[in-house]
């Protein structure tokens, strides 16, 4: 059960790392904290979203083989955009309790998996 | 043709997308279902939810092939192959089938399955005549009510729209990244805008895949031009050298002693070692030519490597090549063959695939509900002063209803007439499969008269309802029912009628929604910020 | 007689039949691209006949696709004919050639 329980972290760290996209952008930072990002915090944030997603779909690929790896992480990406999509434009308020919480369900999946 | 090629680009978008999307809907929709065509099967088999589910066992596999020989050679002794099928993870049963010699005229004979109770005795030989989940496989690319040929090549012929809409869709949508997360809920057709949006693009590497594969698969249909010029047209001479597994051997008509299958055993292993087993296929028996082939279960790996061991039937000789290292070519046709039926895709990542494919569904009908709205929103005036929407307008109003509305109510009731119709009728597959056109039917009809929100939303809770009582049907109609499967761990069994419910309940959801504010006759004004995308879709128009 | 008065210039003209006419162009002389490059494909690749069919035929699709978007995007529907029909039947002459 090794590759579920790894599926759901992937999932739980995608979902930090496109929250964290999101996030970068102008309007939906706007709706979630109330006012306007710097120039700095919104790069950091696209960057980081970004590392994150490449070091989840390495991770994917080591654990579960470069092709059902990369397979996989493609349906995962969709699947926590459309998480992230659905959190923003409903609850753009908790989307970074949604992002803590998740990110440390996944970091805990990885230690118990 | 338009003044830029952008402009061209949409009204390619917008055209092309319209022309075919109720046939494009019509299979992604029973496309995705057959992602889960065994656990759909197994559902519509309630004789096989008791007594029959067992796991794989590398320790039986001997006794089981013994026992299924002298099974076969007692049932079927004149059949023209057997078959002996090996529990897997979404087929949980033992069981042995044959096909019986072809009538004169026909290619195929009649496939006959026994399935074995794990008790290892009791045989079940009365399961109830049904299609299940092949039905969607097939209406997925065949169609149904005409010939496979002919709606072989409507499909593609739509897919290769569908490709076309992808590309031009791409092109236009020139803020892809920028909007990628954004979806304003509540605001008219802006809201279909962007529900066609995200779920275009979130999915879309899986909606290029999925098309480009599609026609990938039935390519020598569409294509043989290659076969033509490079083997003469010889297309038998293609498929031989492409899969020399499949080629077929004609019997000698010289009666040969069988050997014991089972004897086998020690061989296969020495060159596949303990890899799990999937089938055992017999042909031409009791003949000097008789072959044995051994299919191994590939699991997860996402290259197909379906290549059988192949022993003589008479003196248990290999006669299969031994297995060489594919080509890349070779790699690729396959890892695209794969990729669109996913038939290496676990749990997890079925469930994905399902997932996407509901979202290409949900792009196709939000793509031409949005048509709908647009056209109407431009002739609401006329309307508003007596005048009847345009002939056009009504059609598709009409598909819309019919095939988005109308999909789930005919999955609906295909279900339900699998597990209410009579087990003893005539003909009783088909009458199911009518029961899902007969569905259909009476959507279509009631869109011929009214296609406004009330017809929306009966059909809605119609299906709705539907759904949400299927876990009470199965309980009803079968031995087990959803606690008693939950219990014995039949995950396929729970899993089907939970995602029905959840179905169910979502389409409940969005008949209350189609209530309360988006109306889909009556629109919003689109506001004026950011009416870029409002204007794309104009134009197209 | 309605058919000599019938305006052939001026029905050949309009916005729509140019538009019929790009969408004939673009299904069947794209096809025609699609399958004459698909045999020279087959004929011509650089690797054992089996394979080079299989690629071929893989490829052919996207060819289609790439026709299909040329004829809706030249500027008259005349050049859309042009262009396809010139290039399958430059492909076809190069099939007779090779094969």
């Amino acid at each position: 059960m090794i590759s579920n329980s790894m599926t759901l972290s992937l999932l739980t760290f995608s979902y930090l790392a496109l929250g964290c996209m999101a996030l970068a952008m102008f309007s939906h930072f706007r709706d979630t904290f109330k006012r306007s990002p710097t120039p700095a915090q919104s790069r950091g944030l696209y960057w980081t979203g970004w590392g994150i997603l490449t070091l989840s779909y390495y991770l994917g690929i080591r654990y579960l083989g470069f092709a059902y790896g990369s397979i996989l992480f493609t349906g995962i990406l969709s699947f926590a955009g459309l998480l992230v999509i659905l959190t923003a434009s409903y609850q753009p308020k908790h989307l970074p309790h949604l992002m803590a919480g998740s990110s440390s369900l996944g970091v805990a999946l990885m230690f118990i998996g | 043709m338009k003044e830029t090629f952008f402009r061209t680009m949409t009204w390619l978008h917008t055209w092309v997308g319209l022309l075919v999307c109720w046939v494009l809907l019509l299979v992604f929709f029973a496309g995705t279902l057959s992602y889960y065509r065994y656990e759909i099967s197994l559902w519509t088999q309630p004789e096989l939810h008791k007594e029959v589910f067992q796991d794989y066992e590398k320790g039986q596999l001997k006794a089981q092939l013994t026992q299924a020989q002298a099974y076969l050679a007692q049932h079927a002794s004149d059949a023209k192959d057997w078959r002996i099928n090996f529990p897997t993870e979404r087929k949980p049963y033992l069981s042995y089938g044959w096909q019986t010699q072809p009538e004169p005229g026909q290619r195929r004979g009649e496939f006959i399955e026994h399935i074995v109770k794990t008790d290892g005795k009791g045989v079940i030989t009365d399961t109830r005549d049904s299609r299940g989940g092949h039905f969607f496989y097939r209406l997925h690319f065949d169609l149904h009510y005409m010939p496979a040929n002919i709606a072989r090549w409507i499909v593609g012929f739509c897919t290769m729209f569908m490709l076309l809409a992808l590309i031009s869709g791409i092109v236009i949508h020139k803020r892809i990244f920028k909007d990628l997360f954004s979806f304003r809920r509540n605001k008219g057709s802006r809201s279909w805008l962007d529900a066609h949006n995200v779920s275009s693009v979130l999915a879309l590497p899986y909606h290029l895949m999925i098309t480009y594969t599609g026609l990938i698969t039935l390519m020598l249909i569409y294509m043989p031009w290659g076969v033509l010029t490079a083997y003469d047209g010889d297309a038998r001479a293609f498929r031989a050298e492409l899969k020399p597994s499949r080629v077929q051997v004609k019997p000698t008509d010289i009666p040969a002693e069988m050997i014991q299958i089972d004897t086998l055993l020690p061989k296969v292993k020495g060159f596949w070692g303990d890899v799990p087993l999937k089938q055992v296929v017999i042909s031409n028996l009791n003949d000097k030519n008789s072959r044995v082939s051994f299919y191994q279960n590939t699991q997860q790996s996402v290259t197909d490597k379906r290549t059988p061991l192949i022993f003589s039937g008479t003196d248990g000789k290999l006669l299969s090549d031994t297995p060489v290292a594919p080509s890349a070519t070779h790699v690729t046709h396959d890892t695209l063959m794969s990729l669109h039926t996913a038939r290496f895709a676990k749990p997890v990542l079925r469930a994905f695939f399902f997932i996407c494919g509901i979202m290409g569904c949900a792009m196709i009908a939000t793509g031409t509900l949005l048509w709908a709205i647009k056209i109407r929103q431009k002739q609401q005036k006329k309307i508003k002063n007596g005048v009847k929407a345009t002939l056009g307008l009504r059609l598709v109003e009409g598909l819309n209803l019919t095939f988005i509305a109308g999909l789930p109510l005919a999955t609906c009731s295909f279900f339900y007439a699998n597990r209410i119709l009579e087990k003893t009728m005539e003909n009783r597959a088909q009458w199911e499969i009518n029961s899902f056109f007969i569905a259909l039917t009476l959507v279509a009809l009631l869109a011929c008269f009214n296609r406004g929100q009330t017809s929306w939303r009966l059909v809605l809770r119609l299906s709705a309802a539907g759904l949400i009582a299927i876990p009470v049907l199965n309980a009803l109609t079968s031995n087990s029912h959803l606690i008693s499967n939950i219990n014995e761990q039949q995950w396929a069994l729970v899993g089907f009628d939970l995602t029905c419910m959840l179905f169910g309940g979502a389409l409940w959801f969005a008949s209350n929604k189609l209530r309360d504010s988006t109306n889909l006759a009556k629109v919003k004004q689109p506001t004026t910020q950011g009416s870029q995308l409002s204007q794309t879709v104009k134009e197209g128009v | 007689m309605a058919f000599v008065n019938f305006k052939w210039r001026e029905q050949l003209s309009k916005p729509s039949f140019d538009i019929f006419s790009r969408s004939l162009a673009a299904i069947f002389g794209g096809y025609l691209v699609a399958a004459t490059a698909c045999g020279l494909l087959a004929l011509a690749l650089p690797l054992p006949v089996a394979e080079s069919v299989l690629t071929a035929m893989m490829l052919s699709f996207a060819l289609y696709a790439i026709a299909a978007l040329w004829a809706f995007s030249v500027k008259r529907s005349r050049q859309a004919w042009r262009d396809l029909l010139c290039i399958s039947t430059i492909f076809y002459l190069l099939i007779l050639l090779l094969g």
